[in-house]
């Protein structure tokens, strides 16, 4: 498990050369979710032009949907509901949304080669989350680590829930574990599990490593959590009140060179 | 934060906090009040750039910037020279240095005498406009197998700096935190209680880079009703440091449509030795409409905590989506985007 596999690269030839990025696509009935498509956050270049695509993914390479978002110029925007879409539902466990952010006037720079955007989803029960999204390849970023992300902060108690999405935008499935440790460095694992390509892969803290609530109690249900995979993945991760909405999907932390 | 004073530098033992002992000014080169008061007093010390240069101090993580300056204030009243500039120590790395960082594969990389620390920022809410809200932060220490044999440094040693809007230092707190631990820091416990405090400030966390490779901090604001997440930002390292940083790309705050009506505040700390004094914040929604609201100017290490349904009503109905942007698109600030649901007593942050 603590070996590094590359991520390999199976992304549609886009003749730009800009990569997409991904977020969690969830269930419809859960979140709202806007994707706000913005050039601000790419450039200052009053000539820029871009062109932006939504796509779908539920197991496979092939989207189960694609959504032309239009093209746009400097200075102005989009904000694309997803609930006006008319979109198939995904599966149980949500799948994986492209955001991809194509600048029509210049190939990407040497190093960045893609073009982050945001969600906001919000819950149909209250809460939600404001997330960027991200890339799988094409950071400029140096990461030290693919088998490796952390969560400084994760609860789990009684009163107190975490929730974690693992996507896995590749053609490869990978294996994957939850390792939970104590302020004072006790630790309790989860079972491996898989993470099939081109999917989402959501569970809920308590629920997928034994004892960690006991593991917690002493720190008030604090701790930090090790995610391992067998190759790169985008993790994210949210937190609750057991009953509650959920109040934030950020990513989780990279180990960078 | 709310250890009790035993001195440093930090024991062995598990994750450790130790509140800073006294009589140190500037934590970072060791130096003491009243090394500082005599550079005042006999040395004719008259502005910052003074005390740096004959002291040291305040030439690394300019966290003692605040204390120096109400030093200088109250022993030279009117004769005190104030800058809105924080001098950087002048230093120009040989090619040796530049060679040996570069082998480190990482602009800035390494401790060394000269080069700056890594700052962290995360906001601090604590009593915010009333309301039950706190912060926590969790730094863990993920060194494991794979760090063993890459040879890096097991435990990490930090100190962090609770400072309030204006960038005054209201508590200092050293912390080690020892493999696969974390500490985890209640803000309540570092507010001093004889200091006004508004609700509201920033921890600035000061480590060499050289220790980061494990480390990672994330905060939570802490409510009745639930808990929300996110990470630090860090500031530039010191080859972009001294400079009105030109970014080629603008911070956004970005807003998408809500089923109910919510607050939304941007929270930025200016991270740059040059002041942040002419920018605005612009509001544009999806069918291209602006408005413009102006920032308060801010210097190195002082925030804003920016209500932006109140500069611009439209954020809180919900039926709009659009972004907030902050122009001229210059400066390394460190950004969070928080969001408040009144009716369900619901926070959400999430870092710019």
């Amino acid at each position: 498990m603590a070996s590094t596999a590359p991520v390999e690269a199976d992304r549609r030839e886009e003749p730009s050369g800009w990569l997409p990025c991904y977020a969690w696509w969830p269930r419809p009935e859960d979140y709202s979710v806007t994707v706000v498509l913005t050039p601000y956050h790419a450039t200052v270049d009053p000539e820029a032009e871009f062109r932006f695509v939504l796509r779908g993914y539920a197991g496979s390479p092939t989207p189960e949907w694609e959504r032309e978002a239009g093209r746009v110029r400097f200075g102005e925007q989009r904000a694309v509901r997803l609930d006006d879409l008319e979109l198939p539902d995904p599966p149980e466990h949500g799948g994986v949304l492209e955001v991809h952010a194509i600048r029509l006037d210049a190939a990407p720079p040497k190093g960045t080669k893609f073009l982050g955007m945001w969600v906001d989803a919000h819950g149909r029960r209250g809460g939600g989350y404001l997330a960027p999204t991200v890339p799988i390849q094409g950071a400029a970023k140096l990461l030290a680590r693919d088998d490796l992300q952390v969560v400084p902060g994760i609860v789990a108690s009684r009163e107190l829930e975490s929730e974690v999405v693992l996507l896995n935008p590749t053609r490869s499935g990978t294996s994957a574990r939850l390792v939970v440790t104590s302020p004072d460095g006790l630790s309790a694992e989860g079972a491996p599990f898989d993470v099939a390509p081109w999917s989402a892969w959501h569970g809920v803290l308590s629920a997928e490593v034994p004892r960690v609530r006991r593991l917690l109690e002493p720190s008030g249900g604090v701790g930090s959590l090790s995610i391992y995979s067998g190759q790169r993945l985008l993790p994210f991760f949210g937190m609750r009140l057991t009953e509650g909405p959920l109040t934030s999907m950020d990513h989780t932390a990279p180990i960078f060179a | 934060m709310s250890s009790p004073a035993t001195g440093e530098p930090a024991p062995a033992g598990p994750s450790v906090l130790v509140a800073d002992p006294a009589g140190t000014l500037c934590h970072c080169r060791r130096v003491p009040y009243s090394r500082v008061e005599e550079a005042v007093d006999r040395d004719g010390a008259h502005s910052l750039a003074d005390v740096q240069r004959l002291t040291t101090a305040c030439t690394r993580c300019f966290g003692c910037r605040s204390e120096i300056e109400g030093l200088l204030e109250q022993r030279l009243g009117e004769a005190y020279v104030r800058s809105s500039v924080v001098t950087l120590p002048a230093y120009q790395p040989s090619r040796w240095e530049r060679l040996r960082r570069t082998l480190r594969s990482g602009r800035g990389r390494g401790g060394e005498d000269g080069l700056l620390p890594r700052r962290m920022y995360m906001p601090v809410l604590s009593g915010y406009r009333g309301r039950d809200v706190t912060t926590r932060l969790i730094l863990f220490n993920s060194y494991d197998e794979v760090d063993s044999r890459a040879v890096r440094q097991k435990s990490v040693s930090l100190r962090a700096d609770l400072l309030d809007l204006s960038g005054a230092r209201l508590g200092v707190t050293q912390v080690r935190v020892e493999p696969r631990h974390s500490a985890v820091l209640d803000v309540r416990d570092a507010l001093p209680p004889d200091v006004p405090w508004e609700g509201v400030g920033v921890v600035k966390l000061v480590i060499e880079a050289e220790q980061l490779a494990s480390f990672r901090p994330y905060f939570h604001f802490i409510t009745p009703t639930g808990i929300t997440s996110t990470h630090e930002k860090s500031a530039p390292t010191r080859e972009g440091a001294a400079t009105e940083l030109k970014r080629n790309y603008y911070w956004v705050f970005p807003v998408g449509f809500s089923p109910r009506p919510e607050e939304a505040y941007m929270f930025l700390t200016n991270t740059q030795p040059v002041p942040l004094d002419h920018h605005e914040l612009v509001w544009q929604d999806d069918a291209g409409s602006e408005e413009r609201a102006p920032l308060p100017p801010l210097e190195l290490d002082q925030s804003a905590c920016v209500p932006l349904h109140e500069h611009f009503p439209a954020i809180g109905t919900g039926l709009s989506a659009g972004t907030v942007r902050l122009s001229p698109s210059t400066h390394k600030v460190a950004g969070w985007m928080i969001r408040y649901d009144p009716s369900a007593d619901l926070w959400r942050a999430q870092h710019l």
